[in-house]
């Protein structure tokens, strides 16, 4: 259990998201850029179908910015700059719809797709007003599941002072690291991957205000390091993604949600809402497989790879936000938040609506 | 030394591959990597199990990928040894 009250617990009392303006569905990207990249790989274009990404909100136009060359590190963080916060401003100003920004105590950022100091968190805190002795933290380079991260961070600093606000804030912009790399594990990747930013604010209530956050887990798998790679190159960051990631999650999911659940004494069969990273379609299927979970428990999961891609740590933010308005949950009801990524590393936490 | 089951199993193991990739005439020898060198997607690795799975529904894979997963150690002739080690466990058993 993460605090001794048994009511007062931390508790996402908002959530936001923000994508980049310009969009793309899959046929304009192939027709554009892709049929070109992957010339030689047989029956590439399959492989916009497969990944079930429909639509992606994108920072950098492949075409446009790349087309038939690949780009230097320093033009990619160069852009991020700007791109960062012009989309993580958005998300952040729409949490403040509910907040004085002086109650903000701590703003906790993560991202595996830009670097630059002073970090963007001192931007957004400067821009929106909030204290200077707030606490600043900038997560990077942990992959998918660093919303957990910046979610950890966020209950220690609420626990810690239980009348401050913390934000939260993953911002990722993966367009701006493609590459004409024609390998078919970079197609899938470069068919994958989206731009967003989730964002939320955390504080310590009773029931009623938001999903509160029953405990937390983590697992690493300490033998499968070389099966998800974010590697800093001259020319942006690879990543790599082996095809056996599904079957080694799916292999690990069910002793990790049972210790997730035995940490809060919940029973795993009461969970009803689940918010999955869907890292890749394969990934979905074999989790939801091994968990028993429906379809229609996985409809914001499905929307979200479906509509914006795999935003690597911002994606299990807008699952929740989704699942939020879309499923409606009742109050008492237990959801769980689950994210994959380079370790391979899982992470979780346990919600009461 | 390879024994008659060993064998048996690498036989087996290559016909499947072959009728994954839908080429009954590939060259499939017992160092190439399911990945690095038959370039199995995770539709076709879950094939691969499902196809090992029918044939010896004893043996559990999840042990041999997460030890041979990485670094194109997935080999054909890896997953021959592994089953055909099950079986001597399992006859050793008995």
């Amino acid at each position: 259990m993460l605090h001794n009250s048994p009511s007062l617990l931390p508790t996402f009392v908002s959530l936001s998201s923000a994508v980049p303006k310009q969009a793309f569905d899959q046929n304009t990207l192939w027709d554009s850029v892709f049929d070109d990249w992957y010339a030689d790989i047989p029956d590439a274009r399959d492989i916009g179908t497969v990944t079930r990404v429909r639509k992606r909100h994108m920072a950098w136009d492949p075409a446009r910015e790349l087309g038939g060359r690949t780009r230097g590190i320093g033009e990619r963080m160069k852009d991020f700059v700007g791109i960062v916060d012009e989309v993580a401003g958005e998300a952040v100003e729409n949490l403040l719809q509910t907040m004085h920004p002086t109650d903000v105590g701590s703003i906790v950022m993560a991202s595996s797709t830009g670097y630059y100091g002073p970090t963007p968190d001192y931007f957004l805190a400067k821009r929106f007003g909030f204290k200077s002795n707030i606490r600043r933290t900038f997560i990077g380079h942990m992959g998918c599941f660093a919303a957990f991260n910046v979610i950890k961070t966020a209950i220690d600093s609420v626990t810690t002072r239980p009348n401050e606000y913390t934000v939260g804030v993953c911002a990722e912009f993966s367009s701006l690291h493609f590459r004409p790399d024609p390998s078919r594990e970079q197609a899938i990747v470069h068919n994958l991957f989206g731009d967003a930013v989730g964002a939320f604010t955390l504080a310590m209530r009773e029931p009623g205000h938001g999903p509160q956050i029953l405990a937390t887990h983590t697992h690493q798998s300490y033998d499968t390091s070389d099966m998800m790679t974010l590697s800093v190159l001259d020319d942006g960051v690879r990543m790599t993604l082996s095809p056996y990631v599904p079957f080694v999650i799916a292999s690990l999911i069910n002793q990790f949600i049972d210790d997730l659940c035995a940490s809060a004494s919940v029973d795993p069969a009461n969970i009803k809402h689940w918010a999955i990273h869907p890292g890749g379609p394969k990934i979905v299927d074999m989790v939801a497989q091994r968990l028993n979970i429906s379809e229609h428990q996985l409809a914001s999961t499905w929307h979200v790879l479906s509509e914006y891609g795999n935003c690597a740590s911002a994606t299990v933010l807008l699952v929740l936000e989704h699942l939020i308005a879309n499923d409606k949950p009742q109050p008492g009801e237990l959801g769980v938040m689950l994210a994959f990524g380079p370790g391979l590393t899982l992470e979780g936490a346990l919600l009461r609506f | 030394m390879t024994t008659s089951v060993q064998s048996h199993v690498l036989t087996q193991v290559a016909d499947l591959c072959r009728t994954i990739l839908e080429k009954n005439a590939v060259e499939i020898e017992p160092g190439m990597s399911l990945t690095r060198d038959l370039g199995f997607d995770s539709m076709q690795l879950m094939q691969f199990f499902a196809g090992i799975e029918t044939r010896y529904p004893a043996v559990i894979l999840e042990d041999w990928f997460i030890a041979h997963a990485s670094g194109a150690r997935d080999t054909v002739g890896s997953v021959a040894d592994y089953i055909a080690g099950a079986f001597h466990q399992q006859i050793a058993a008995e």
